[in-house]
């Protein structure tokens, strides 16, 4: 997993609940306490999996809530890091589109050595209708869910209107990922950071 | 993505941000040094740094690295960096092994095309040339040098090959280039004789193709060259060098000064066995003809096969006139005593030659030189003899008819057949009853030639028939303007004389009614005169004609009388209107007895089948007085008039117009 994902789900622990929060999570995913996630390295899966499950486990959040936020998080760290993406977009359709680009780009730029097969291109568009997209995704993390959640929150950050259906599911047998992506309608206003960061995890849970 | 890109250009477009900062008039800054500016003064210099040294291994053309940020001073930017410059890597790097992998499998692919292309032309035995037009280089292939025996010679331009070909088929070559070159032709497709190393000239065969560039202007050609000096030299049906071998040789022969001497070969009788042969057993029949001619030849003679069954041979100069009977003639004729065995049969031929003179002037051509060989054949063949050796006689005689041929069918297109016309007279009163139409040529320079000097060669080449006809079509003509003058010129008939072929078409006689109509003049005014030979061999549908003819009106006459085949039953059948007696029989008609008797017969025999006698042939008053004496009708002949033109008809009839007033 590129580290960036990392880096932000930790983030989004300080904010909840400080170091405390994040070490009882490390500590649940048995990750050393001195673990500094790096944009510029790659990580297991099997580790972000487990720090994923642990977060989970400490916020008291469900799935969902927690990927949701997790998004808002990620799109911020990218309107920083990375704003030059944000704003190669008119809207939230064409960011999308360019996503598994960016994902392959970071992908390569965090792979080790020749003959790496750590990062592989995960993202493939289907179909290229106008303002409907099939998106294939295939990880074995299978978070299908939190690109939902990813391709929601850029439509809200571009005050676009997305509905995501998942047509098929690797949690249900099939063989990868697919979703249907339909944009009802495309304001195109980019807003760079969330209004809601950083949210009150105790709150919320 | 419109606006992704404004901005972008905005963005671009912008002063940088230290420019902005310092105003205009603030002072310059003092020149830094590079040991200053090299100073690392904080960590993320450092691991700027770092990455800068480690991007270094590019000069190796090694992309295959990753820059890493080592140090634990956590720096967002440079990470960032790290990644999107790694990322940079990456793609040269699968863009580089993506190129080599295209690289290798076009190397691969050319290689084994190369391969392929190797085989074919290996297979082909073809020699290869590629030429750069522009830069007028010619890549020879090792086979293109071999060959022709030029191998490890200085070949590499157009000029190398075209100037080792024949200077006869270098033209010819050179414009096939340049009508290909140009767009002309789409392939280059020609054949020519080069020369080999060894001084022999080859028939080669070349084909090729050029490429062009956008505007069509030749850039490359490339093609083949293949050795086709077997195929094009050699006869397959006897092995022997074929009519394009020979006149090489003759042409090298007469070039180089040697003398020699040609002759012409032919097996006469082959012919006529054909119906009983078939395609194989005749082959087999050729092949021991041509094995027995030239075993039997002597020693330095080249034997060629011409076609069907006629053969060239080249005699070497040391064998004289006098002693081409013995040398030559004799062991072939011996050889030829013996029978030639087929699967289903023996036959004995015949052979016939014909020699030029010595041929040793290098003005002499190959064509002239085998087409007095020919003339020597011919001579052989029409004297019945085995062999020929050309005379001068002969060699003039030969030219003057090469020379009559061209000058009929120049005739033929511009119009110099004229009619003459002979007068024929009651043989009692000499009164001029009619003529017969006889063809002259009428030459520009050579005024009127004499039909003595053209009907055998216009028949040989098979014109009469159109000479013939244009007579005709004239005399008809003739006997409608006569019809408009009235008298005595609508009383006089013509007769004209029509070859085998054209009284057997078909629509004659509805021509002939279609003339007479359109004319105007009386039917039995027009006699048409036929020799026997016409009718024997198709009597029936000579009868049918004849009859037809006859029914019109229109006369017909028996020419020649005596001098043919003549058959009583023909005779009797064919009921002509006029038979005339030839010349033959009327010289001497005074004085020989014999003839007398036989002209007697003739005229006899005219008067049982109600036929009117035309004696030709009179020059003497005394062949006339036997001719009255004998009873014939008319009379023809100098005695009278020689055949005169159109024009002077006119005068003759008013001459006789006058003499007959003065009489009465």
């Amino acid at each position: 997993m590129i580290g960036i994902i990392e880096k932000v789900l930790v983030d989004c622990l300080l904010e909840a609940g400080g170091e405390e929060l994040k070490a009882d999570a490390f500590l649940k995913a048995g990750i050393p306490r001195d673990r500094v996630y790096r944009l510029d390295r790659h990580y297991p899966d099997e580790e972000t999996g487990r720090l994923l499950a642990a977060a989970l486990h400490v916020t008291g959040l469900e799935e969902g809530k927690l990927f949701e936020i997790f998004s808002d998080n990620f799109l911020d760290v990218i309107g920083t890091v990375f704003p030059r993406f944000l704003e190669m977009a008119s809207n939230s359709e064409e960011l999308v589109r360019m996503q598994a680009k960016i994902h392959a780009l970071i992908a390569a730029g965090i792979r080790t050595r020749r003959g790496s097969t750590q990062t592989t291109d995960k993202f493939q568009l289907e179909s290229l209708n106008e303002h409907h997209l099939i998106v294939r995704y295939r990880s074995e993390l299978q978070l299908c869910g939190l690109y939902t959640k990813l391709v929601e929150a850029a439509a809200r950050r571009y005050g676009d209107e997305v509905l995501v259906e998942e047509m098929s599911c690797r949690h249900k047998g099939a063989e990868a990922c697919r979703m249907s992506v339909k944009w009802l309608s495309i304001d195109g206003n980019l807003t760079l950071h969330s209004p809601q960061f950083p949210l009150d995890v105790a709150k919320t849970g | 993505m419109k606006k992704a890109q404004n901005k972008q250009e905005t963005s671009d477009s912008q002063t940088p941000p230290e420019e902005k900062k310092r105003p205009s008039n603030a002072p310059p800054k003092a020149t830094a040094r590079i040991s200053d500016l090299a100073e690392i003064t904080n960590p993320t210099d450092e691991m700027v740094a770092s990455l800068a040294d480690q991007l270094c291994a590019i000069v190796a053309d090694d992309y295959d690295i990753r820059v890493r940020l080592d140090s634990d001073f956590e720096n967002l930017q440079l990470q960032k960096l790290t990644v999107l410059i790694n990322s940079l890597l990456e793609n040269v790097r699968r863009n580089i092994g993506t190129l080599s992998e295209l690289a290798e499998d076009l190397e691969s692919k050319v290689r084994e095309r190369t391969l392929e292309l190797d085989l074919v032309v290996q297979g082909s035995n073809d020699g290869v040339w590629l030429w750069n037009v522009e830069k007028n280089v010619v890549d020879y292939s090792k086979r293109w040098r071999d060959l022709l025996g030029l191998e490890g010679e200085e070949l590499d331009t157009i000029e190398s090959w075209l100037s080792r070909v024949h200077p006869d088929d270098q033209e010819k070559l050179r414009a096939a280039l340049r009508e290909h070159l140009q767009g002309v032709k789409p392939y280059l497709r020609e054949d020519y004789r080069i020369r080999h190393a060894d001084g022999t000239f080859r028939w080669m065969w070349c084909r090729g193709r050029c490429h062009r560039d956008e505007n069509g202007r030749a850039t490359f050609m490339a093609g083949t060259q293949t050795d086709v000096h077997t195929f094009r030299s050699i006869d397959p049906s006897t092995g022997l060098p074929n009519e394009t071998a020979l006149m090489a040789s003759l042409r090298d022969l007469i070039s180089d000064g040697v003398s020699f001497r040609a002759a012409l070969i032919g097996i006469p009788r082959v012919d006529s066995m054909k119906e009983d042969m078939d395609s194989d057993e005749l082959s087999m029949l050729r092949r021991a003809v041509a094995c027995r001619i030239s075993s039997n030849l002597p020693f330095g003679a080249d034997l060629f096969h011409l076609s069907g069954d006629y053969y060239a041979a080249i005699i070497p100069e040391r064998i004289q006139k006098r002693f081409l009977e013995q040398e030559v003639v004799s062991p072939l004729l011996s050889a030829f005593n013996k029978p030639f065995e087929t699967s289903r049969h023996r036959a004995w031929l015949d052979i016939s030659l014909g020699f030029t003179m010595p041929i040793s002037n290098k003005s002499a051509s190959p064509s002239d030189t085998m087409r007095d060989a020919w003339t020597s054949y011919r001579a052989a063949r029409k004297q019945r003899t085995t062999f020929n050796v050309l005379s001068d006689h002969q060699l003039e005689g030969a030219r003057d008819r090469a020379y009559i041929e061209q000058q009929i069918r120049i005739g033929l297109e511009r119009d110099w057949f004229v009619p003459f016309f002979q007068p024929i007279v009651d043989i009692k009163t000499s009164e001029i009853l009619g003529f017969e139409t006889l063809c002259r040529m009428s030459h520009p320079e050579q005024g009127v030639i004499a039909p003595g000097r053209f009907i055998p060669v216009a028949e040989d080449i098979g014109v009469i028939d159109r000479i013939s006809f244009l007579m005709f079509e004239k005399a008809i003509s003739m006997l409608g303007s006569w019809a408009k003058l009235g008298a005595p010129f609508d009383k006089l008939f013509l007769t004209v004389n029509l070859e085998s072929y054209q009284i057997m078409q078909p629509e004659l006689p509805d021509l002939l009614k279609s003339a007479i109509a359109e004319k105007g003049f009386q039917p039995n005014l027009l006699k048409i005169e036929i020799v026997e030979s016409s009718v024997i061999g198709n009597f029936d549908t000579a009868a049918r004609q004849i009859a037809a003819i006859r029914n019109l009106g229109v006369q017909i006459a028996l020419d020649d009388f005596g001098t043919g085949y003549s058959s009583l039953e023909y005779l009797n059948e064919l009921s002509f209107d006029l038979i005339k007696i030839d010349r033959a029989f009327v010289d001497e008609l005074d004085s020989d007895p014999r003839k007398r008797s036989m002209v007697k017969m003739m005229c006899v025999l005219a008067e049982t089948l109600d036929a009117e006698v035309c004696v030709e042939g009179i020059e003497t008053e005394a062949q006339a007085a036997v001719a009255r004496e004998l009873n014939a009708i008319f009379g023809q002949g100098y005695l009278y008039s020689k055949p005169v033109s159109e024009k002077d008809i006119v005068e003759l009839i008013g001459t006789q117009q006058l003499q007959s007033k003065r009489a009465s």
